[in-house]
């Protein structure tokens, strides 16, 4: 009886037959695919593109100028009513102590007379004293208020 | 020279904006090819492709490009989700376009896949063709190459958009599925029925020995 000779070669040769013009219609079939779905932009798109980025990139430039701009301008209305405030709070520390009649005494009592004005006005209309203490948180508020403005509105909302 | 896209884009961090060209080129008829299958207006897609491309270019100035990622697959991200929008918009005034939205359920064992396909006056021809097949047909390239546009053309956008990603945007079944927010079995699914049906199309014409000849 003859012996069965098994190689896997042979079932390999087989196989490979079977699926190798299959594979290649594949491979036709996928560069014929390719060539459809491939389309081409304008001559013009790169230029028109870097035109843009030229002006996004100005614009940039702009911004970071702004920017610094407003963080000068908001440090130094902060700086300027913190260096009043002080200097309001020690002025009239020293009234208290001392006497002396000087530019800042003068300078006070003129500002005192507003706030007294003022304050006989409000009493009038609306029924509560006003002094320089309450100027002072006035002020206070009032320059809080003029920073959340001015952060919210030019610093924030131009980085969101 | 800048060589690699690491290099690139530290030259367009380091203000170097005239580096961007070379992204520029490398990418816009691969983003174009894809902008057209969703939009299908060359003036539209060209348009789109642009605000694609400045998108890149802020998200890599802002550093908002994280390394972790291909710059191009995330840049086809933004192509993609671009025209999606723009579609979106132009979609209120051109109320005959066939909705993108993914959903495979509509398309049975891609039977659908080829409705509008012969629908199509030339490809009428084609299918009529297929019940004549006494007369002696030779291959014929640039007519299979026909039968080949057709079918893109009036296949699914759900097709389309995918055979685009993976043939010409060069993207992986991963990342195209990372791109669409769609299962990989999904992905592949579109892929194999639109080739099949395709083959089957051609095959139907031309017997495989014939087309082997040439190829």
């Amino acid at each position: 009886m003859k012996k069965f000779n098994f190689k896997i070669s042979n079932f390999y040769s087989i196989f490979n037959e079977m699926s190798e013009p299959s594979k290649n219609i594949d491979t036709y079939l996928d560069g014929k695919i390719r060539q459809t779905l491939q389309s081409n932009v304008s001559d013009d798109f790169t230029f028109e593109l870097m035109k843009r980025i030229e002006i996004e990139k100005e614009f940039a430039k702009e911004d970071v100028k702004t920017f610094k701009m407003v963080k000068y301008i908001t440090g130094g209305f902060v700086l300027a009513i913190t260096a009043f405030i002080i200097l309001l709070t020690v002025i009239i520390n020293n009234n208290e102590e001392s006497q002396d009649v000087g530019f800042f005494n003068t300078m006070l009592e003129k500002f005192s007379g507003i706030v007294e004005s003022i304050s006989v006005v409000t009493t009038e209309m609306l029924g509560f004293t006003f002094d320089y203490q309450t100027g002072l948180v006035v002020l206070l508020i009032t320059g809080c208020v003029f920073l959340f403005y001015f952060a919210d509105r030019i610093i924030f909302k131009k980085h969101v | 020279m800048p060589v690699s896209y690491r290099e690139i884009i530290d030259e367009i961090r380091r203000g170097d904006t005239s580096a961007f060209r070379i992204i520029s080129d490398e990418l816009k008829d691969k983003a174009f090819s894809l902008t057209m299958k969703i939009l299908k207006n060359k003036e539209e897609a060209e348009d789109s492709v642009q605000e694609a491309f400045m998108k890149l270019f802020k998200a890599i100035t802002a550093n908002q490009f994280e390394e972790r990622s291909k710059l191009s697959t995330y840049f086809y991200s933004i192509v993609y989700n671009t025209a999606v929008d723009n579609y979106k918009k132009l979609k209120t005034q051109r109320f005959s376009i066939v909705s993108i939205d993914v959903d495979d359920s509509n398309f049975e064992e891609g039977d659908d896949l080829v409705k509008k396909y012969y629908e199509s006056d030339i490809d009428k021809k084609i299918y009529e063709e297929r019940h004549d097949m006494g007369i002696d047909k030779k291959f014929n390239d640039s007519e299979i190459r026909e039968i080949v546009k057709n079918y893109i053309d009036h296949i699914p956008e759900q097709y389309s958009v995918i055979l685009t990603m993976f043939y010409i945007n060069d993207l992986s079944h991963e990342e195209i599925s990372s791109v669409l927010k769609l299962p990989i079995g999904t992905v592949k699914n579109r892929i194999f029925r639109a080739k099949a049906k395709l083959k089957e199309i051609i095959l139907k014409k031309y017997s495989e020995e014939e087309i082997l000849q040439y190829v």
